[in-house]
């Protein structure tokens, strides 16, 4: 985000590629800021803490690095203190080095106790709001400049659209959404926690959403299995923008990827 | 999506390796997965959005892969060789 330290969502095992990305930036971690201050900051905002969410920290470059403060943020509701899972992912002999050694600053900070109330990160503003997952998650909308990014992963979708996620997704520039399942293996897989590219495409629609991503992938799908998953997202996006209470909208359909940049 | 040359108000990097391409037993194996692969997207219309904007040279491409078989695997979101 423009003018704010470094915000991160999740720490999964993208986590260890943006430690080394951060570790090449010579100006600090967030080229978009030129606040000195904001350097050596990161802020995590965790949707909860399974440990596809967390298991990349252990390998975080940053975090090994004395000047850097990293600040984790939590909910009072959330059914276990992100302080204790990341103390017992690295500890002896799960890890060499212990979360409570680590060299780097580490502060936690609560979040309001009301959704959506933001906190202020930089010039960014960051609300959390709940998501419907075993043991429970929270999604996060991410406003700076006019702008809006909401991330709603681990989240699986109830026999209407959620009114909740509707509110945090109205209007925003991007969506990601978890599309782990493809909608024929989702009765398999009902309370796992996890949705499909058809409820995302009508969430996105329903919020006036200009560009839905698709993420979360089923671990055991391949490149092929992506690229159909995709195709069919965009055919399933294209047919209900035909439908007449979508009259005049747009969507854009994209599959997050490794590397994945975008910019608004 | 910003077309400008202002600095952009959101810039969000995807990282992770959710969904991976099944383990290669060896890299000749890799190779001829990926080959498949870039077979398969440069005749499939959503190839772009995968490897982005411009024309795609699946000639090229597979020349590419056949000197330098682990280079494409920044196609994919797929797991990095270790
Ligand atoms: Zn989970
Ligand atoms: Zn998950």
């Amino acid at each position: 985000m423009r003018g704010s330290p470094l915000i991160v969502l999740d720490a999964g095992s993208g986590a260890r590629r943006l430690g080394q990305d951060c570790a090449k930036r010579e100006k600090g971690f967030n080229p978009l800021s030129s606040d000195a201050r904001h350097n050596d900051e990161l802020h995590f905002f965790l949707s909860h803490v399974h440990w596809d969410h967390v298991q990349g920290f252990p390998f975080f470059a940053p975090a090994y690095v004395p000047k850097t403060r990293m600040f984790f943020y939590e909910h009072g509701c959330a059914p276990t203190a992100i302080q204790d899972t990341m103390k017992t992912q690295q500890r002896h002999p799960n890890f060499p080095i212990e979360f409570q050694v680590l060299p780097s600053e580490v502060v936690f900070r609560e979040l309001p106790a009301q959704f959506f109330s933001p906190v202020q990160v930089g010039a960014a503003y960051v609300a959390a709001f709940p998501v419907r997952h075993p043991n429970g998650a929270f999604g996060y909308q991410i406003k700076t400049d006019g702008k809006a990014f909401v991330f709603a992963t681990d989240n699986e979708h109830g026999d209407a659209l959620n009114p909740v996620l509707l509110q945090a997704a109205q209007n925003a520039d991007m969506l990601y959404y978890d599309a782990q399942y493809l909608p024929e293996e989702y009765p398999k897989r009902i309370n796992w926690g996890h949705s499909t590219y058809e409820w995302g495409v009508c969430t996105a629609l329903a919020a006036n959403v200009k560009t839905l991503v698709l993420g979360h992938h089923e671990p055991s799908r391949d490149d092929f299995g992506l690229a159909k998953l995709l195709s069919r997202a965009k055919g399933f996006a294209a047919s209900q923008v035909r439908k007449k209470e979508n009259r005049g909208k747009q969507l854009e359909v994209k599959m997050a990827y490794d590397g994945m940049v975008c910019e608004m | 999506m910003k077309k400008t040359n202002a600095p952009p108000s959101m810039r969000i990097i995807f990282r992770g390796a959710s969904g991976s391409i099944p383990a290669p037993s060896s890299s000749e194996d890799i190779m001829k997965k990926q080959l498949a692969f870039i077979r398969y997207f440069s005749k499939h219309k959503d190839f772009s959005a995968f490897c982005g904007k411009g024309k795609f040279d699946a000639k090229k491409a597979e020349r590419l892969l056949k000197s330098c078989p682990f280079e494409f695997w920044g196609l994919t979101r797929a797991i990095p060789p270790a």
